[in-house]
């Protein structure tokens, strides 16, 4: 799939996040940051996390850019790309965005392919074997 | 119905990293580095998982009503945040 890099440095994708309850019906979709700065799998608003029925399961501590460290909210949910689905840890954030790391990359077996030359970005999600 | 103790997030998360430096930590290290560990604060409990769901997943068939304290084996932090990324929705540790 094509996702969006004009007039931006990082990479972003439109994709459908929802919690234990499942798809929500019309389907929600989100504009998601690829950050490979961020170990996780979706870190997401506390204000978008809410109403998508997360359930909370764990107490974690984060590694900050600074060395510093931080002590957050671990929540179930999944990711759904067409009709690939996967099961991800989604953490909690104090921003506006929602940032999916090398966890979810690493979920969805990607290819990622940036060429800030033309200012294209694809994102491949691929099979498991 | 759950009943006895009830601890606030930062209580769990603060018991979890006691534990894990006072007693998993010479259990668990070197063996088991890059694996996770859930940790079920008030009976001590711990479950080794290759990821966070894995681990949490085995924790939950005992104790499937508790919050958590979960941690990456012979890591600081479960996950790293990057330049960009704005602070956890949590506490400083």
């Amino acid at each position: 799939m094509d996702g969006e890099l004009n007039g931006s440095v990082s990479p972003k994708i439109i994709m459908e996040l929802y919690g234990v309850a499942g798809r929500h019906v019309p389907p929600v979709f989100f504009e998601a940051i690829i950050d490979t700065g961020f170990t996780g799998g979706v870190s997401m608003p506390i204000s978008l996390a809410l109403p998508l029925g997360l359930v909370l399961f764990s107490t974690a501590t984060f590694t900050l850019a600074d060395g510093s460290k931080e002590n957050a909210f671990l929540c179930y949910g999944s990711a759904r790309i067409g009709e690939r689905e996967e099961p991800l840890v989604f953490s909690l954030s104090q921003g506006n965005d929602v940032l999916l790391g090398t966890e979810f990359l690493k979920a969805f077996k990607s290819k990622c392919f940036l060429d800030y030359k033309f200012m294209k970005f694809s994102f491949e999600p691929q099979d498991h074997t | 119905m759950e009943t006895g103790q009830v601890l606030t997030p930062e209580q769990v998360a603060a018991r979890g990293e006691k534990l894990y430096q006072e007693k998993l930590k010479a259990i668990l290290e070197p063996e088991n580095n890059g694996k996770f560990v859930a940790i079920e604060v008030i009976s001590g409990e711990y479950f080794v998982g290759d990821t966070i769901l894995g681990a949490v997943e085995l924790s939950h068939k005992k104790f499937p009503n508790r919050l958590l304290h979960t941690i990456k084996i012979g890591y600081e932090g479960v996950y790293k945040l990057g330049r960009f990324s704005r602070p956890a929705y949590g506490w400083r540790a």
